[in-house]
């Protein structure tokens, strides 16, 4: 039986009906098209398949889509408001923290859930906060140069809003 | 040695050529685009048994459910039911027996993904288990080769090993490693009129997939388009092993006339696809009092599993690479690929060099500790001098791995290093530092020569953007980056004015696989070579234009493309613009379209009596690490790493340094974490990331600094750069003999301790048990 919910994705709202066991990750990639979220072992393990969910980074592999009702989600397409890259984006284009891409969208979410309540974060907490994302391409060095990077970029520009934890 | 470089092209380096569109999600991987709209999904059955006789496949209660439109057998193929290349010996569908645990059995058809599990779930298989021969020495016992025992000599082992002061022998084993791609196999197949069918599959060789896909569906190769826009990750788990998932979406989409998907989940993936091949190997050594080697046999026996798959190239690259970067007089090299029933072990990153190389630095570090000198010294004493010839025959042109070294002790400050690493044991009772040193020479070429060849396509079109085509698979290290590169810079043009195209069949025909590090240095000579054609054409017309325009005659032309302009140097101000120089060449009906080819020159390598040059030149470079060991835990940290690698005139230093760092991470997975183990019955323990542990971020050293030398060599490739690839993961077998060196500490380095490959936490307690005596106060 399917359920009719309302979900908030990137700040727009959709009514559809799904399946109650269907997985967030699968309504955002097969049902909304948003393919930028991506599976990679669909039980929680490889973190590639992240959104934000009310600000904090959940694996949506693990999220049942009824459950997303009545939260914001943000997936790596509403990351950047505009044409304009977010300097988090910007940052890992430019230290070439990108190889295949595949873990790409995870990680600058996991980045961004991080410099949100973080803005000056220590090697030891950038990699902390993104250890549930896999890469299996980059050897990880250029992301966390590409955080860093981005987290500086952030302050100078003053995007940083700070969030109560 | 002088660093220098193409300062112009460097300058210009860009940024990943899909950087912007992988962090938008915007980038499309295979099924993100165009998915037809009626589309169906195919799920495998798999085999539970290595090794079993099929009785009878009752798929009557899977195909009565709703929803399920087909359910399919080896009965069901149109066409030969085969998909080996060289030797032909996989079916797509065994028809009598199964040969590894997760074989594909049959292939159901469904509406949803969810009924397709269900069916497979229904689907009666009998079988009759037979014994299954899983480790390489029951496949000898057995006599189960793939081809007769291969062999490379020189000199005089024997007498070589006599004449030495000191010898030993050993045994050394590595360990199989999972690719974990993070986009698992897939596969969407469309079909069209006339029999035709068009395969999205994520493949890293567009024509054996076309090839396979014909001669199972009983259609030509005409018929059937591949095309990939790009990968989730493949490191050689997608140059064979993709060919098998492709073939049962293209016979599954054949059968029903409609569209279907095929995509594993990551426990299929990891239990029935083959992994990097496990190797055994038996050696003798000899040598000197100074550590100069003498005499050295080594017999290498690779764990192939199921089927031939690319066994054989692979334990060819492990017998090429056996003496890594030493001379070493008497040398035989054997080589045995092992039959077993485990899934098809396949291409990895190295392609058996790793392996071979482990062993002799295996060796090196034997040396060290029996002489007691410093396993960096012995390195030295042995390292190959330009001119010296390998044990095939194929001479080192320029051998640099002596001074990278002496650079490695430089950026390392290893005196001061190992000073301080004695010092730290000396204090540390539990807790252990130790050092690892590795050079890497890695030849580059596919050893099959054939395959060195590569094609591109280049059209200019009326507004002077560019469409570019190349048999190179872009899976993350950035080959379609490099030959856009290469192009822009032959032509003058920004890198915007460039689309660069999926890989597809229609445009690029015998496409090579994308691997063996080759991909920028074929496809980028061939795409070179098709811009060149174009440029000359276009330049006799700017020069036409340029004469008629500004009356500009001169007696020798020499017609510039630069920033999007040509011009003449005898006049650099009169200069026209590229649209308008494309827009004439086309209305004097001069073609604008080039098919561009390469092959490496120069090669060949005669098997049988194991002689030749088989590759077209040599990457050199080494490593060192420090670890720290909790050898009551067994856990390691990695603290520093320190990498010197020499490049050609490269195309772009940053991806080259993204490709060493990932590289060695990958590496330091397969040395110290990764562990595949099967149980008795052949079948995968580890099927998930939570079972198999491969680095996450936390495990990057806290120093690593890697010094790119670049060397500008007129025997390298394209704009004399070299490939990258491959070579850098091998420098993370130095942090396996850091380790090592560690456990060793507990016996201030004077016995020699046995430690498993990987160097798992596990296996670091089990060798250092027996060096350490707690008594009941937990003192020693
Ligand atoms: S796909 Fe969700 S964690 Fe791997
Ligand atoms: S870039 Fe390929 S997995 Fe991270």
């Amino acid at each position: 039986m399917k359920k009719i919910i309302a979900l908030n994705v990137n700040e727009i709202p959709y009514e559809l009906a799904v399946e109650p066991n269907r997985s967030l990750a699968d309504v955002l990639r097969y049902d909304l098209g948003l393919t930028g979220t991506k599976k990679g072992c669909g039980i929680g393990d490889c973190g590639v398949c992240t959104v934000l969910m009310g600000g904090k980074p959940v694996f949506s592999c693990l999220v049942l889509a009824v459950e997303a009702q009545d939260h914001d989600i943000l997936t790596i397409e509403g990351v950047a408001k505009g044409p304009e890259l977010h300097p988090i984006q910007k940052a890992f284009v430019e230290k070439g923290a990108i190889q295949c891409g595949f873990c790409t969208p995870g990680m600058v979410l996991n980045a961004l859930a991080l410099l949100n309540k973080n803005a000056d974060p220590t090697e030891h907490d950038i990699r902390l906060a993104l250890s549930g994302s896999l890469c299996r391409c980059t050897g990880y060095q250029k992301i966390v140069e590409a955080v860093k990077t981005a987290a500086d970029m952030m302050k100078r520009s003053g995007i940083i809003e700070e969030e109560a934890e | 040695m002088t660093p220098s470089g193409d300062k112009k092209l460097q300058d210009r380096a860009p940024y990943h050529l899909s950087g912007g569109l992988h962090v938008t999600g915007r980038s499309r991987f295979i099924g993100e685009d165009n998915r037809p709209a009626e589309l169906l999904f195919a799920k495998v059955v798999l085999s539970p048994y290595a090794h079993a006789q099929i009785l009878n496949i009752n798929t009557t209660p899977a195909a009565e459910i709703p929803g399920v439109v087909a359910v399919l057998t080896h009965l069901d193929i149109p066409g030969e039911n085969q998909i080996g290349l060289v030797p032909q010996d996989e079916p797509l569908l065994p028809v009598d027996q199964v040969q590894y645990v997760g074989q594909p059995v049959a292939v159901v058809v469904a509406t949803t993904p969810r009924i397709a599990e269900q069916a497979v779930s229904k689907i009666e298989v009998e079988y009759e288990e037979l014994d299954p021969v899983l480790t390489i020495s029951e496949a000898l016992d057995k006599d189960q080769l793939y081809i007769p025992e291969r062999r490379i000599k020189r000199g005089d082992v024997e007498q070589g090993l006599q004449n030495s002061e000191y010898c030993m022998e050993g045994k050394f084993a590595t360990g199989a490693q999972e690719h974990f791609y993070l986009e698992t196999q897939c596969c969407i197949a469309v079909p069209g009129e006339d029999h035709q069918i068009t395969l999205y599959s994520a493949t890293q060789s567009i024509s054996e997939v076309q090839i396979a896909a014909a001669r199972i569906l009983g259609i030509q190769c005409k018929d059937v388009t591949v095309d990939v826009p790009r990968l989730g990750g493949a490191f050689g788990g997608k140059e064979r092993t993709a060919t098998l998932w492709a073939c049962l979406t293209a016979l599954a989409c054949h059968q029903t006339e409609k569209s279907v998907e095929l995509r594993l989940t990551r426990t299929e993936d990891m239990l029935s696809t083959g992994k990097r091949h496990p190797f055994e190997a038996v050696y003798k050594v000899g040598f000197n009092q100074n550590g100069k080697i003498q005499a050295y046999s080594v017999e290498l026996n690779s764990n192939g599993g199921a089927y031939t798959d690319l066994s054989i190239a692979i334990l060819e690259r492990a017998m090429l690479h056996a003496e890594n970067s030493y001379y070493i007089p008497n040398i035989s090299i054997t080589g045995r690929a092992c039959r077993t029933n485990l899934p098809p072990n396949t291409a990895m990153r190295g392609f058996g060099a790793p392996q071979s190389i482990f062993v002799i630095e295996q060796v090196i570090e034997r040396i060290a500790r029996k002489l007691n000198i410093d396993p960096l010294d012995v390195r030295l004493q042995n390292i190959y001098k330009t001119g010296e010839l390998t044990p095939y025959g194929q001479p080192i042109e320029e051998a640099s791995g002596g001074e990278l070294l002496e650079r490695l002790r430089q950026n390392s400050q290893y005196l001061e290093l190992r000073k301080s690493t004695d010092e730290f044991n000396q204090c540390h009772q539990f807790v252990k530092r130790g050092i690892g040193v590795v050079p890497v020479k890695f030849g580059i070429s596919f050893t099959s020569a054939f395959l060195n060849q590569g094609s591109a396509l280049i059209w200019i079109y009326e507004d002077g953007t560019i469409s570019l085509s190349h048999g190179g698979i872009e899976m993350g290290q950035e080959v379609n980056t490099k030959v856009a590169q290469v192009v822009s810079s032959e032509l003058g043009v920004s890198l915007a004015r460039i689309r660069q195209e999926s890989a597809n069949t229609k445009r690029v025909g015998n496409a090579s696989p994308t691997a063996a590090s080759s991909g920028s240095d074929i496809n980028g000579n061939a795409a070179r070579n098709a811009a060149l054609q174009l440029k000359k054409r276009l330049a006799e017309i700017a020069q036409q234009m340029l004469a008629a325009r500004y009356n500009l005659k001169v007696k020798e032309p020499r017609i510039i493309f630069a920033e999007d302009r040509i011009f003449d140097t005898a006049a650099p101000d009169r200069k026209l613009n590229f649209e308008e120089v494309v827009k004439q060449t086309y209305m004097e009906r001069v073609p604008l379209g080039a098919h561009g080819f390469y092959k490496t020159p120069g090669l060949h390598f005669d098997r049988e009596k194991g002689v030749g040059n088989p590759f077209h030149y040599f990457v050199f470079g080494c490593a060192l690490t420090q670890v720290e060991v909790d050898l009551l835990t067994g856990q390691s940290d990695l603290l520093k790493v320190y990498i010197v690698h020499e490049t050609g005139r490269s195309l772009n230093p940053e991806i080259d340094r993204g490709q060493i760092t990932g590289g060695f991470i990958q590496g330091m997975g397969w040395v110290c974490m990764e562990e595949i183990i099967a149980d008795e019955k052949g079948r995968y323990l580890a099927t998930g990331p939570s079972t198999y542990k491969i680095p996450t971020i936390r495990d990057l050293p806290t120093i690593f600094e890697i010094e790119m030398v670049e060397v500008d060599r007129e025997g390298s490739s394209v704009f004399r750069s070299k490939a990258i690839g491959e070579p850098p993961f091998m420098y993370a077998e130095a942090v396996y003999f850091a380790i090592k060196d560690a456990i060793e500490a507990l016996t201030e380095h004077e016995k020699e301790v046995e430690l498993h490959m990987p160097a798992t936490p596990e296996a670091v307690v089990m060798a250092a048990k027996n060096h350490i005596h707690l008594d009941s106060t937990g003192t020693t």
